[in-house]
């Protein structure tokens, strides 16, 4: 006596999950072992990003910090933007303190997408003075200099 | 419908066996099966490995705690060349201005070590700091490698919270912040640094001895706006000491 057959569709569900696992052996092996691996990493939760044209929506005051080097703020920077880095959070935060209302809208940028100062200032403010609507600027100066060339 | 099993194999190990089975001229076993799986994942593994330059690296990540005193942190990520062709580092970049990384060469024959040295540059930061470095090589000019350098600077004392703020027409309320000690350490004596700025008043309470002070501070007048700060001394049970601010705004 033979069992009887399964149904094409359970034998093609079946097929297929074991043909994943048989994927999965060499991409478990890769990821240990593979000179090439990428590097594992955590990451903590963001602010918000956004973008030039949803803050030019925004009827709020804007408080703009600068969070990349001084070099590069002296250079230019944002209209009527605060400079605060990690560099010098010390001696910078007392200026920043001096023009913060309550009301105000906080819009932190650094260099780019690449860069990760902006984050760290506004997770920072979060933290340390417990501020609210602080928000990161989505690709930086960059993004501000392809709309204000 | 289903096919009926080869003769060969009246009772096969799976279905994929039989999939598989039925487009080969040669019946296939389990353990050849396996024997040839295994063959390809380490082939397919290892093949970029040896038949071109290539750097492999004793470590992409390098984590440090650094010592109150410190100003930098350094760490530098080793490797060799572990191909057959000579691999030429075309650019090394670092993702912060804080960090910089440094080679002596970018040039290396097969079998040549090397290493990249990262400095980062502390600043005022605190906490976890993770700063990452992106490699690209001749080999493969579209792929990165990144090597991360995680950094913790303990922070010596927690504020809950260092910034108090009253609304302009406010009762003339106290607030209060908290001021602990991190990592473990004792406080010897905290003091408030006098004479305290003429438009509040404060006080500095133990919570816990040694551990958390409760400052408690009241502004004389919420009328208009105030900018000031208060200042304060902690000296630890090793006898190293740090300053401490609070800022206090009527808005």
């Amino acid at each position: 006596m033979t069992a009887a057959p399964a149904s094409p569709t359970r034998q093609i569900l079946r097929d297929s999950a074991r043909l994943l696992f048989l994927a999965l052996i060499p991409a478990i092996l890769a990821g240990w072992l593979h000179p090439k691996r990428p590097v594992w990493s955590w990451s903590k939760p963001g602010v918000t990003e956004v973008n030039l044209s949803e803050i030019t929506r925004w009827s709020a005051p804007l408080i703009w910090i600068d969070a990349r080097s001084s070099a590069a703020f002296q250079k230019e920077h944002v209209p009527g933007a605060i400079l605060l880095n990690e560099d010098q959070w010390e001696q910078q935060l007392p200026h920043f303190l001096e023009v913060w209302q309550p009301n105000a809208k906080i819009i932190v940028y650094c260099d780019s997408a690449a860069c990760d100062a902006s984050q760290a200032v506004a997770l920072r403010l979060q933290r340390e003075l417990n501020l609210s609507s602080i928000y990161v600027l989505q690709e930086g100066w960059a993004s501000w200099l392809q709309s204000n060339p | 419908m289903t096919a009926p099993p080869p003769p060969f194999c009246p009772k096969p190990a799976s279905n994929l066996f039989l999939i598989t089975q039925q487009s080969l001229p040669m019946p296939l076993t389990a353990p050849t099966f396996f024997r040839s799986l295994a063959a390809f994942i380490l082939t397919a593994l290892f093949l970029p490995t040896f038949c071109f330059g290539t750097l492999t690296w004793t470590t992409q990540r390098i984590e440090l705690t650094t010592k109150p005193s410190e100003k930098v942190a350094t760490g530098n990520f080793h490797f060799v060349n572990s191909g057959s062709e000579t691999v030429t580092i075309t650019s090394v970049q670092a993702s912060c201005g804080c960090t910089t990384a440094t080679l002596e060469k970018h040039r290396y024959a097969p079998g040549e070590a090397g290493e990249i040295k990262t400095v980062f540059t502390l600043g005022d930061r605190v906490g976890e700091q993770e700063k990452s470095i992106s490699v690209v090589t001749d080999e493969s000019p579209t792929a990165r490698t990144t090597l991360l350098l995680h950094v913790t600077i303990p922070e010596l004392l927690l504020y809950a919270p260092r910034l108090l703020i009253w609304n302009i027409g406010d009762a003339l309320g106290e607030k209060t912040t908290v001021i602990s000690a991190n990592s473990n350490r004792q406080i010897a004596t905290i003091t408030l640094t006098l004479p305290l700025p003429k438009e509040v008043t404060a006080l500095l309470e133990p919570v816990e001895a040694g551990m958390k002070y409760k400052l408690i501070v009241r502004p004389v007048s919420t009328t208009q706006v105030m900018n000031v700060s208060l200042e304060c001394v902690v000296t630890f049970a090793d006898a190293t000491s740090q300053h401490c601010k609070i800022y206090l705004l009527v808005r």
